[in-house]
């Protein structure tokens, strides 16, 4: 019988360990998580968000809002206006910084199923249904209109209102809210997602979960901290990022306050300049 | 289904009844191959030294000793035997996906073309005279435009139509009524598979991903055909004519329906229009399209007109049989040895996730073929990547012959639904199969196989499966109708062939032989007959 060549033998065995090597190295190179978000069970009940607004626009941001998108204005005052959207309310304040226009990012939570008639809607002209396109921001990398997000469950559409800020109007898939008819800011449920724009996304996640006992979402990065699930949610977001979908717009912690339910009156300042959280039953 | 089976069996005789080619087939495999290898020696300028040790030396009649020629390695002469014969199979799976459907497709236009040749024979009345030659060149024109590209359309529809957008629609489970676009049988250039539904019903119940990938499998089913029928040719390394017009109408049909997209793509129209639409719009593209009806047509012409298969076909059906009266040709391909052959080729794939190149490469080695391909996505939608490789035929034997496929493929998500909005996370995957051929009869007439397709895939976008994971169970009856392998197995027969190395090892293990048997001291031999 012919003896085996061990010195063979062992080259063999070392050449296929490292093919097999290679291999597994190439697999886990492609493999990434990129299944949903998976999401704490307790929700952030937004109430209100009072952001600010350059004074000398006052006038047209208001009037953008209220004819329009067609949200109705609650309350007036000689210098700052709140108009209800879904369940909540937004209050536009003056400036009293130094910044002439302050820029901003939320989400205003539509039916599921009215994405699509919603970005219609706004090419439209909104509630003036005038024609005239309310201004869209696209996505950055591939100036898609509907924005996609495989990872949230969710899609989107961008706009921009008279002050700049971005507003996000989002179709969640795991929330069933499914309305039929023709779209209006009647469909708007909630503000559902604010970003909040911090110098220190881990301290201001550390105060939230202690003060307001929200958790944090898995897999979202330090420099994007998410709180809340679909129902509700902060974006924590580190001063200078850039906000999405634009690829030009940087975040900056401008002067925020935000009402959410809570039993207990609570106010968490995060790290950095103006930004509060603060608590309403 | 219970009535497909009963007709398969009803027509089995009239379908395994080997094709009794036009001419002799054109392919290297079949043409004899030429004895050259006998070395010639003139034995009258030396005599053999019978006490010489080494017996091969030769000892030329001034004493000096010569070693022996080495013989040139022999050519391998290849004989195609009954297993390597191409199968024509009829696979069933449950529910009958596009893969399977486009090879009994296949099956059924090598039987109609096989029919259509027996009745209406490529020449008649001779072919001597420079006359009849003419009229024989108008007779087949009158015949390939009025009987085989009718015949090829029809088939295509089938093709297209029943397995491409209906089992795409089987297995998204959708229950809005749809209709077919009747087949044009004169625009032998136009399109036939075409799915029309109501578009506020179907929209509602499925993803735009999915609808796109419904519109798309016409297209889906005719790159399938397209990639099987080139790696026949490769394997067999003869095209016959019905196939070279097959594979012309799909890309005919391919190009004229891409060309014709308008600038504002609109859902109704075609499906590669309709593909365009949906797929824009589920990557949330509306007023301005990320890829837009001009790129389509670039790509898609590019890939096209660099196909030499598209060539192939047209000098196949336009020179070699309208001109000519053969209806079978060598592949052009390019040769890298004995046997050895190879072609590459670029296709346009219409997926879910975008448009996909995929470059691809068929290697041939007598009738064993090895095709590797990848699938680079172009992003303009969702980031996707694969590859895979095939080998047909890479085992066989008198009993059985194997195919296999092995794939991988890295995308992102598929959308389900879209009220509902479900997504399918995919990441990383892949799928192998392996396909056996397993000889029922050895007849020269009724060469019946029975074929099982087995093996598994995950979940993920590949071409002719299903989206979710699932195994692949496919069975059926396969004929190899291609009478091109000899009966009386006169042909030379499998030559042992030895590689350089060895016989470089034979040569040292005789010198070393010879060297034991040799004695330690040898006187050299005086030669008594020179003085």
């Amino acid at each position: 019988m012919r003896c085996i060549n061990n010195k063979r033998l062992f080259k063999l065995i070392t050449f296929q360990k490292f093919l097999l090597i290679v291999a597994l190295g190439f697999i886990i190179s492609c493999k990434k998580n990129i299944d949903p978000l998976s999401f704490p069970e307790k929700e952030v009940v937004i109430k209100e968000l009072i952001i600010n607004g350059n004074q000398d626009e006052f006038f047209q941001i208001r009037s953008f809002w209220e004819n329009t998108i067609g949200c109705d204005v609650v309350n007036q005052t000689f210098n700052s206006f709140t108009i209800k959207i879904g369940n909540s309310l937004l209050t536009f304040k003056p400036n009293t910084t130094t910044i002439a226009r302050p820029q901003y990012h939320f989400a205003i939570l539509i039916p599921s199923n009215q994405i699509e008639n919603c970005l219609a809607w706004l090419k439209n002209g909104g509630k003036k249904k005038n024609g005239e396109e309310i201004q869209l921001w696209r996505g950055g990398e591939t100036n898609a209109e509907i924005i996609q997000s495989p990872l949230y469950n969710s899609s989107s559409v961008y706009f921009a209102d008279y002050g700049g800020n971005i507003i996000e109007l989002v179709a969640r898939r795991n929330i069933d809210n499914v309305e039929v008819g023709e779209f209006s800011s009647e469909m708007f449920k909630e503000i559902n997602s604010v970003s909040m724009v911090t110098k220190e996304v881990r301290a201001a996640q550390d105060l939230i979960s202690e003060n307001l006992g929200y958790k944090p979402v898995d897999r979202t990065t330090s420099g994007y901290k998410v709180m809340g699930n679909a129902n509700g949610l902060i974006n924590l977001v580190v001063q200078n990022r850039i906000l999405p979908p634009t690829t030009t717009e940087q975040a900056y912690p401008y002067e925020m306050e935000l009402v959410v339910q809570n039993p207990d009156s609570i106010v968490v300042s995060l790290p950095g300049y103006f930004v509060k959280i603060t608590t309403r039953p | 289904m219970r009535k497909l089976l009963l007709l398969l069996l009803i027509s089995l005789p009239i379908i395994s009844f080997a094709q009794q080619p036009a001419r002799n087939i054109v392919s290297p495999d079949t043409v004899k191959p030429k004895r050259s290898d006998s070395l010639l020696v003139d034995t009258t300028d030396y005599w053999k030294d019978t006490l010489n040790p080494i017996k091969d030396n030769k000892i030329w009649r001034d004493g000096e000793v010569v070693k022996p020629v080495k013989p040139r390695p022999k050519k391998k002469k290849f004989q195609i035997r009954f297993s390597d014969r191409i199968e024509y199979a009829f696979m069933l799976d449950y529910p009958l996906t596009t893969g399977a459907g486009v090879e009994t497709s296949l099956l059924f236009q090598k039987k109609i073309g096989a029919w259509s040749d027996s009745l209406l024979p490529p020449y008649f009345g001779g072919d001597s005279t420079q006359a009849q030659r003419r009229r024989a060149r108008i007779y087949r024109a009158a015949k390939i435009f009025l009987i085989d590209a009718p015949l090829e359309s029809i088939i295509m529809a089938t093709q297209q139509d029943f397995f491409g957008h209906m089992a795409r629609m089987r297995e998204f489970e959708l229950k809005s009524k749809y209709t077919f676009r009747p087949i044009n049988l004169i625009s032998f250039w136009k399109p036939v598979g075409y799915i029309s539904f109501d578009p506020l019903k179907i929209e509602t119940e499925a993803s735009r991903q999915q609808l796109g990938q419904i519109a798309s499998a016409s297209l889906e089913a005719g790159g399938i055909a397209s990639d099987l029928l080139a790696m026949r040719w490769m394997q067999r390394k003869a095209v016959f004519y019905h196939e070279a017009l097959h594979n012309l109408r799909l890309q005919l049909s391919g190009l004229s329906e891409v060309l014709t997209v308008s600038k504002n793509p609109q859902t109704g129209k075609s499906s590669a229009e309709d593909w365009m639409y949906y797929t824009n719009r589920q990557y949330g593209f509306y007023s301005e399209y990320g890829y837009t009806a001009g790129n389509m047509k670039r790509d898609y012409a590019i890939a096209t007109f660099t196909n030499p298969n598209l060539y192939t076909s047209l000098y196949s059906v336009f020179y070699n049989y309208l001109i000519n009266g053969s209806d079978s040709m060598r592949t052009p391909a390019f040769k890298i040895g004995y046997g050895k052959y190879v072609l590459p080729w670029v296709k346009y794939s219409f997926t879910p996730l975008g448009p996909e190149w995929v470059p691809e490469i068929t290697l041939t080695r007598h009738r064993h073929v090895l095709n590797v391909y990848g699938r680079i996505g172009t992003g303009v939608f969702a980031q996707s990547y694969g590859g895979g490789i095939r080998l047909n035929n890479f085992l066989r034997n008198d009993f059985v012959s194997l195919n296999a496929h092995v794939a991988f493929w890295n995308q992102p998500y598929l959308f389900k639904n879209w009220v509902n909005q479900e997504i399918l996370t995919i990441g990383t995957g892949g799928a192998a199969t392996v396909t056996g051929y397993f000889k029922l009869t050895k007849g020269w007439h009724f060469p019946i196989s029975a074929v099982a397709q087995l093996g598994y895939k995950t979940k993920g976008f590949m071409e002719g499966e299903v989206w979710q994971a699932a195994p692949i169970i496919r069975v059926g009856l396969s004929f190899a109708l291609d009478k091109d392998f000899e009966e009386d197995y006169n042909y030379p027969q499998y030559e042992e062939i030895k590689t350089k190395k060895e016989l470089k090892k034979e040569a040292s293990e005789a010198k070393k032989k010879a060297k034991a048997k040799a004695p330690t001291k040898t006187q050299p031999r005086q030669n008594p007959y020179v003085k």
